[in-house]
């Protein structure tokens, strides 16, 4: 996986925005905005298909959370979730 | 034979078990995501995949499951759109599953993809288990009905 560190320097607007969207907690951090920003970069220039991305995407978050469900606990969520919905 | 849908309406377990278990539900959104169907969901399912992810696996996840159906469907429905169906559906059919056979009712879709009991007890005729619907376009699915 390639990997890119970058200094970016913001201001004005562009920083406004960035600290708002954290603020509202559309994001987690502003590192995580700015990521979230590229990819809709490429999607608008369509170099990736958004649902593939986004099922990858989800695929290494739940790694990341090292959680495992096993099938009766996703049943019991999934019957919980509807009762409450 | 039968023909391959062109549309479907996908319940939320597809989603939930499709990216966390190898079964039909996986194959049913990887032939959505090849093209092979377009994807129906509702403001319903949206908020249902979303809640459960990020109840089960944090805020992020719950975010990126929202985008993955948002992409993934071609139509979602509202539920403003639904409200005479959902008129007509109330008493008939259990209030946890109101909403998706509205939605489906109200589009006109053949198939209601999902694996829940319920949806049979009730004859809903679109009903399809996610082996069954796989099977529509000559797949071996696996021997799990979900």
């Amino acid at each position: 996986m390639v990997e890119e560190k970058l200094l970016v320097r913001l201001s004005g607007v562009v920083a406004d925005v960035l600290n708002e969207l954290v603020r509202r907690g559309y994001f987690a951090t502003k590192s995580e905005a700015i990521r979230v920003g590229i990819l809709r970069l490429g999607e608008n220039f369509g170099l990736l298909k958004p649902s593939m991305h986004y099922w990858r995407e989800l695929g290494e978050e739940i790694k990341r959370t090292g959680k495992r469900m096993t099938h009766d606990e996703i049943v019991e969520a999934l019957m919980r979730l509807e009762q409450e919905t | 034979m039968s023909k391959k849908p062109e549309k479907a309406y996908l319940d939320s377990m597809i989603f939930i078990f499709g990216r966390l278990e190898e079964c039909n539900s996986r194959l049913v959104l990887f032939l959505a995501q090849l093209g092979e169907f377009k994807v129906v969901t509702s403001e319903l399912v949206i908020e249902e995949v979303e809640r459960f992810f990020r109840e089960n696996f944090g805020r992020q996840a719950g975010y990126i499951s929202r985008r993955f159906v948002e992409e993934l469907s071609s139509h979602i429905i509202r539920r403003d759109e639904i409200k005479i169906e959902i008129d007509e559906l109330k008493g008939k059919i259990k209030a946890k599953d109101l909403e998706n056979v509205a939605a489906v009712r109200h589009e006109n879709l053949e198939y209601l993809v999902a694996y829940d009991e319920d949806y049979e007890e009730a004859e809903i005729k679109e009903y399809i288990t996610p082996k069954e619907f796989v099977k529509l376009f000559r797949f071996r699915p696996y021997d799990i009905e979900y």
